[in-house]
C-alpha cells in the first residue's frame, strides 16, 4: 500500500510543487498591494474558488484517470484489498493538496509573523487548518463524483456554503461541520470503491448519508420549480401579481413612492393627525434604517469573518489593529511599522507590556469609520490627538446594541435591543462628550420582526414607518407609523394590517411544503452553528408556526407520493430489500427532494433480469 | 551409454494450410525418414527443442510425436528421448493394397490428360523411385 | 483442487436493449493455451470484465479459479494475471521503478523468470514508461505478468500493433519461458497465424454466445466446403442444413456448412445441384465462415 501511495504521489509531485510556487508568487504579489492578512472579499473569494475549486477538479481528474476501463483493471486487479488501494490514492491526493495549499499560506503567515510587526494571532494559523479542511471537502466530493455511480454528486458542492457562510459561535462549531462532512465523504468514498463501479449504492447508511445532504441541495432546485409551473405561466398570461399588484398585500406598498406610503398606511387611521402627517410626508426627507441584529466578532474567529480591519489616524499616520490574542488594539506607524502604543477598554497605554487583564476588551468589537470602537454594551470614540478613549454611548443595563451606527445624511441611527435611537449627526461625529440621542423610540414589536424602518423628517420630529412580513406574527404582515416628537414623546399614529397575499398560500409556503423535515433540519443545523442569527429559527420557534390547514394536507400528500414513488422506483430496478426500505422511509420523511434523490441515485436504464 | 547427438529435423510448417500443424510435423518427419535424412536410431529433437525451432506450441509437437510413436516410426528410450525405429512393416497387406490403389488412381487422374506416352510416364516413375531409394533402406520388400 | 480456471454458467449481460453475453456457459480446463476468437462485439471484453469482477452479470454466474467473480479475494487476484493490447502501465515511472513497484505486491515473484523474459526485449530500465515503444511496453508487461507466477494468465490481443520483431519475441517468450507451475493461458487474437501456432484449444465467441470449444483440428473437421452447380439458383438456407455462408463464383455456388457428413454432397444433388465437388478447408476459412454466418453479407445467390 505504501508503494501505491508513493507511485500515485510521484505522479503528481511535480505539479503540486508547481502549484505551490504559483500560489506563493501570487500571495507575494498581493502582499505588495495590501496587508496580506487583511481579509478582503475578493481576495478571500478568489482564494477559496481557486484552491477549493482546484481541489475538487483535482479529485475529479485523479479518479477519472483511474476509472478508464484498462486503467481501472490495472489499478484494482492486484492482490491488495480495495480499501487499501483507495486509502493510498486518497492519501497521495491529500499530500498533493497539502503541499500546494498549506505551504503558501503558512509561509506567508509565518513570514509576516516573524519578520514584520503586523498582528498575527493564533487564529491566523488556525485558519490555514480550516482552509485545508475546506479543500479536502472539495477534493473528496470530486473523487466521490467519479467513484460513485449516482448522478448529481456534484450538487454536494453547495455544502461548502454550510462551511463558509455562517458565523460559528464557537471553535467547535467552526470545525465540527467540516470534520463531520469529511468523515462522511470518506465513508462514502470507501463504500463506493469496488471493482464494479457501475453498481449503485445499496448500503442503507451510505444511502442516507448521501440522500440527506443531496435533498438539502435539491430543495433549492425544487423551490425554483415554482418558476416553471407558476411564475412563468402567469407572466405569459399577463396576470402575474408583480405586474398586477394585489391590493392590500404587503408588496402593494411598493407601488407607491416612498413619500406616498404613509398616506397609504394611514388611509384608515382614526388618528386626528393622520391626514396631516400623510401630507407632510410627501414633502419630507426620507431615509431607511433597520433594527438588524449583527453578529459580533468572536475571539479566535477565522479572519474571513473579520469586519473592518483597523482604525487609521491620518494626522499621525498610524494604524490601529485589533489583536485577538491580546484583546487590545495595537498601533503601528504607517511607514516605519514601529509600535506606537495600545488601546484597551480603559484607554491608551504606551506599550503592549503595560497592559493588564483589566485593560483587555471582553469581546471582539466592531471598528467603525476612523474612530469608533463598538461592543454590544458600549460605543467608544477614540481621541487620537489627546490619546484618550471616550465613551460615546452606553445603553442602560440589560440593553445591548444591535449593530454599528447607521450614518445617514441628516442623522446617525443606532438600534439597541429595546429602542431605535436617532442622534444629531454633527454632535455624534465631531463632539467628544457622551452622545445623547435626540429621539429614542421603543420597538413596537420584537426587533427581529421589523424588516425595515422608513424615517420621514417632520416639523416637530420624525415619523417612523415600521414594516415587516411577520410584524404581527408568522406571515402576518403590517406597517405602522410612529411619531417621535422633539420633546421626547412617542406615539403610534396608525397601523395597517395587510390581509391579502400576493401569491396563493401554496406558492408562498412552497419552500416549506417541499420538505418540512429538511426545513427544520436546515434551521436546526444553522441555529446550532450561529444561534444569534435570527434568520434561522430554533426548533421550538418552528413548531410554533401555524399554516393554513390545506397546506398540511398538501404536505401529507407529497410525503405519501414520495414514499410510493421511491418504493416503486426501487421495485422497478430490482433494488435490494434493505435499500428499498431505506428509500421508502426517506421518501416518507423527507418528501419530494428524497424522491428526486432516489431518481438520481439509482440506475436510469432498466435492466430486466430474465424470467 | 554415451549421449547421442540430436539430429536435425529439417521440416517446415506452414500456417494457413488445410492440414493441421501436428499433421504437417508427422508428414514432415516421415518424409525425412523416407528421404534418409533421419537414419534409423537417430535422436529426434526434444519436444521443447522442436517447438522452439518451429515457433509453435510444445503441446502440438508432443501430439505429433505421440502420433509418430503410435505409428511405430519412432520409439521412446527411457530417459534418453525419441529415436527413429527400425523400419518394419507397419501396415497390413490389405491396408498397403488399399493405399497403393488410391495413390495410383490419383496419379493416373492427374497425368491422364497430359500428352506423354505411357512409356515416358513409366520411366519417370522408375526414376523417382530410384531417387527415393538412395540413402535409405527400402521400407518394403517385394512380396 | 480447482478443476476449471474459468467457469461460467448461463452468463447473461444486457446493457439496456443490447445483449453483450447471452446464456454463456463455458468451462476452461487447467493447463495449456486456450485461444479465444471472436469478432468485435462478440462479448469478449464483457466476459473478462465480469470474470475479473469489474462488471456484474444480469443473470448467471462466473467463477475465476474456483471463486465467485463478484467476490474475488485479494489472494485469488494475485494468482490471475491480465494483459491486454493497451499494456497499461504507469507512464510517469521508470521501467525499473515499475518493476519493483509491481514486485512488491506479489509474494511469489520469480526474478529469474522476469530476467529471462525481459531478455527477449530491449528495454532500458532507466527510461520512463511513457518513452517506451509499444513493443517494449508489451515486453515489460509480459515479463512482469509471467514473473508473478500466476495460475492463470489472460492475454487479450497482446500483440496488436506490435512490429514483426516484437511480436516474435512476445510469442517466443510466452511459449518457451520455463515457469514453475502449470500456468493456464487464455490467448485472444484475430491473427490466424498466431492462433495456429499457439492454441491447444479453440474457443469461438459470436454475438455473446459460445460457438466452439475444442481443439483447432476438431473444429476444422466440423466445417466442410462444397461447390455445386445449381441451375435454378441456390435454394433458401432453410433447405441447407448447417448453412454458414455461400458465394457465387464463375456461375458455381461455393457453400460452407458445419457439422455435415460425407453424404452432404448427395443431399445437395437432391435439392437441385447438377454437379457437386468438395474442397478442403483451413483454420482461417473455417473460423471466418463461422463468424460471418450472422452477418449481412451481400447474398450472391441467384
Amino acid at each position: 500500500m505504501l508503494e501505491l501511495f508513493k507511485s500515485e504521489f510521484l505522479r503528481y509531485r511535480k505539479w503540486s510543487f508547481v502549484a505551490m510556487g504559483v500560489f506563493l508568487a501570487a500571495f507575494a504579489f498581493v502582499a505588495r498591494i495590501k496587508p496580506f492578512l487583511q481579509p478582503e472579499a475578493t481576495q478571500m473569494a478568489l482564494s477559496f474558488l481557486i484552491m477549493v475549486g482546484g481541489s475538487l477538479i483535482f479529485g475529479l481528474m485523479q479518479m477519472f484517470l483511474h476509472k478508464r476501463p484498462n486503467h481501472w483493471t490495472y489499478l484494482v486487479h492486484r492482490p491488495v484489498p480495495p480499501h487499501q488501494i483507495l486509502l493510498a490514492l486518497l492519501a497521495a491526493g491529500g499530500a498533493v493538496i497539502t503541499i500546494a495549499v498549506v505551504i503558501p499560506w503558512f509561509v506567508m503567515t509565518a513570514g509576516i509573523d516573524l519578520f514584520t510587526n503586523d498582528i498575527v494571532d493564533i487564529r491566523h494559523y488556525v485558519f490555514i487548518l480550516f482552509f485545508l479542511l475546506s479543500c479536502l471537502v472539495g477534493y473528496l466530493i470530486g473523487t466521490l463524483a467519479v467513484l460513485n455511480a449516482s448522478k448529481g454528486i456534484l450538487l454536494l458542492v453547495v455544502l461548502m456554503l454550510l462551511l463558509l457562510s455562517p458565523d460559528p459561535v464557537t471553535n467547535f462549531w467552526q470545525f465540527f461541520p467540516a470534520t463531520a462532512i469529511i468523515a462522511s465523504l470518506l465513508y462514502l468514498n470507501f463504500v463506493s470503491f469496488k471493482p464494479d463501479l457501475s453498481k449503485h449504492t445499496s448500503n442503507p447508511l451510505a444511502i442516507a448519508l448521501l440522500a440527506v445532504p443531496m435533498s438539502g441541495v435539491l430543495v433549492y432546485g425544487l423551490i425554483l420549480s415554482t418558476g416553471i409551473f407558476y411564475h412563468i405561466p402567469l407572466f405569459v398570461m399577463g396576470v402575474h401579481p408583480d405586474n398586477n399588484p394585489v391590493e392590500d398585500s404587503f408588496g402593494y406598498m411598493w407601488n407607491f413612492e416612498e413619500k406616498e406610503r404613509p398616506g397609504y398606511v394611514l388611509a384608515n387611521s382614526q388618528h386626528p393627525k393622520a391626514a396631516l402627517f400623510a401630507k407632510q410626508a410627501e414633502l419630507a426627507d426620507v431615509e431607511w434604517i433597520n433594527t438588524y441584529a449583527w453578529i459580533f466578532g468572536r475571539q479566535g474567529q477565522l479572519p474571513m469573518k473579520d469586519g473592518q480591519y483597523a482604525l487609521k489616524h491620518k494626522e499621525s499616520n498610524t494604524i490601529w489593529q485589533f489583536s485577538h490574542d491580546h484583546m487590545l488594539l495595537e498601533g503601528r506607524h504607517g511607514i516605519s511599522k514601529k509600535p506606537v502604543g495600545v488601546i484597551g477598554k480603559n484607554g491608551f497605554l504606551a506599550a503592549l507590556v503595560d497592559a493588564t487583564d483589566a485593560d483587555r476588551f471582553d469581546a471582539i468589537p466592531f471598528l467603525v469609520g476612523d474612530k469608533f470602537i463598538q461592543t454590544k454594551k458600549t460605543l467608544y470614540q477614540v481621541n487620537f490627538d489627546e490619546r484618550l478613549l471616550d465613551i460615546k454611548f452606553q445603553p442602560a443595563e440589560g440593553t445591548t446594541i444591535l449593530g454599528p451606527p447607521q450614518f445617514r445624511e441628516n442623522f446617525v441611527a443606532l438600534a439597541t435591543s429595546k429602542n431605535t435611537l436617532i442622534f444629531d449627526k454633527h454632535e455624534f461625529l465631531d463632539e467628544y462628550e457622551v452622545a445623547v440621542p435626540e429621539y429614542s423610540v421603543p420597538h413596537p414589536v420584537a426587533p427581529e420582526n421589523i424588516l425595515n424602518i422608513l424615517t420621514y423628517r417632520m416639523v416637530d420630529g420624525y415619523i417612523l414607518m415600521y414594516m415587516g412580513r411577520h410584524y404581527l406574527g408568522f406571515h402576518e404582515s403590517a406597517a405602522e407609523i410612529i411619531h417621535a416628537k422633539l420633546d421626547g414623546g412617542v406615539e403610534s399614529i396608525g397601523i395597517r394590517k395587510f390581509s391579502a397575499k400576493k401569491h396563493p398560500a401554496w406558492v408562498m409556503h412552497w419552500e416549506d411544503i417541499v420538505s418540512p423535515v429538511m426545513r427544520v433540519l436546515n434551521n436546526m443545523v444553522h441555529h446550532a452553528i450561529e444561534p444569534t442569527e435570527t434568520g434561522h429559527k430554533s426548533f421550538s420557534e418552528l413548531m410554533a408556526q401555524r399554516y393554513p390547514s390545506h397546506i398540511y394536507w398538501i404536505v401529507g400528500i407529497f410525503q405519501m407520493v414520495s414514499a410510493a414513488g421511491c418504493y416503486f422506483l426501487c421495485r422497478r430496478h430490482s433494488v435490494e430489500k434493505q435499500a428499498t426500505i431505506t428509500w421508502t422511509i426517506l421518501g416518507a420523511v423527507i418528501s419530494l427532494p428524497a424522491f428526486v434523490a432516489c431518481m438520481l441515485m439509482n440506475p436510469w436504464r432498466v435492466e430486466k433480469t430474465t424470467a | 551409454m554415451h549421449m547421442s547427438k540430436t539430429s536435425t529435423v529439417n521440416i517446415q510448417i506452414v500456417t494457413g494450410d488445410t492440414r493441421p500443424i501436428f499433421k504437417q510435423i508427422v508428414d514432415g518427419v516421415r518424409m525425412e525418414i523416407a528421404h534418409g535424412n533421419l537414419a534409423t536410431g537417430a535422436k529426434l529433437p526434444s519436444v521443447r527443442g522442436l517447438a522452439m525451432q518451429l515457433m509453435i506450441n510444445a503441446n502440438t509437437v508432443a501430439k505429433a510425436y505421440a502420433d509418430l510413436t503410435a505409428q511405430g516410426l519412432v520409439e521412446a528410450r527411457q530417459g534418453l528421448g525419441l529415436f527413429v525405429s527400425e523400419p518394419r512393416q507397419l501396415l497390413s497387406d490389405d491396408e498397403q493394397e488399399k493405399r497403393l490403389k488410391t495413390a495410383v488412381e490419383a496419379f493416373v487422374n492427374d497425368v491422364a490428360y497430359l500428352e506423354f506416352s505411357e512409356a515416358e510416364i513409366l520411366a519417370r516413375i522408375a526414376n523417382a523411385l530410384t531417387k527415393l531409394g538412395n540413402g535409405s533402406a527400402k521400407p518394403h520388400e517385394e512380396n | 483442487m480447482v478443476q476449471h480456471c474459468i467457469e461460467t454458467n448461463g452468463l447473461t449481460k444486457r446493457f439496456g436493449k443490447k445483449t453483450a453475453l447471452k446464456d454463456f456457459t463455458l468451462a476452461v480446463e487447467r493447463g495449456g493455451i486456450h485461444a479465444i476468437v471472436g469478432s468485435n462485439g462478440a462479448g469478449k471484453s464483457t466476459l473478462f470484465r465480469i470474470l475479473l469482477g469489474m462488471a456484474t452479470p444480469t443473470s448467471g454466474s462466473a467463477k475465476l479459479l474456483g471463486e465467485d467473480s463478484q467476490n474475488l479475494s485479494a489472494q485469488t487476484r494475485g494468482r490471475a494475471g491480465y494483459v491486454n493490447e493497451e499494456h497499461t502501465l504507469p507512464l510517469w515511472m521508470k521501467a525499473r521503478e515499475v518493476t519493483s513497484f509491481q514486485k512488491s505486491f506479489y509474494p511469489l515473484w520469480n526474478q529469474e523468470i522476469y530476467n529471462s523474459v525481459i531478455g527477449y526485449f530491449d528495454v532500458d530500465p532507466e527510461q520512463k514508461v511513457a518513452g517506451l515503444s509499444r513493443g517494449e511496453r508489451a515486453g515489460l508487461n509480459l515479463s512482469m505478468a509471467l514473473a508473478q507466477a500466476p495460475d492463470l494468465l489472460v492475454l487479450d490481443e497482446p500483440t496488436l500493433g506490435l512490429d514483426v520483431v516484437a511480436k516474435q519475441s512476445f510469442l517466443e517468450a510466452l511459449m518457451f519461458t520455463e515457469t514453475d507451475g502449470n500456468t493456464t493461458i487464455i490467448y485472444c487474437s484475430h491473427q490466424m497465424e498466431e492462433i495456429e501456432r499457439v492454441a491447444d484449444e479453440l474457443i469461438i465467441m459470436e454475438k455473446g454466445t459460445l460457438q466452439n470449444n475444442s481443439s483447432p483440428e476438431a473444429f476444422v473437421e466440423r466445417i466442410s466446403y462444397w461447390i455445386g452447380d445449381f441451375v435454378n439458383g441456390l435454394p433458401v438456407s432453410d433447405k441447407i442444413p448447417g448453412y454458414l455462408s455461400a458465394k457465387k463464383i464463375d456461375g458455381q455456388h461455393h457453400i460452407m456448412v458445419a457439422d455435415q457428413g460425407a453424404d452432404f454432397g448427395q443431399h445437395l444433388k437432391n435439392i437441385g445441384a447438377e454437379t457437386v465437388s468438395q474442397s478442403s478447408v483451413n483454420l482461417e476459412r473455417a473460423i471466418n465462415a463461422f463468424l460471418t454466418k450472422n452477418h449481412n453479407s451481400p447474398d450472391s445467390r441467384v
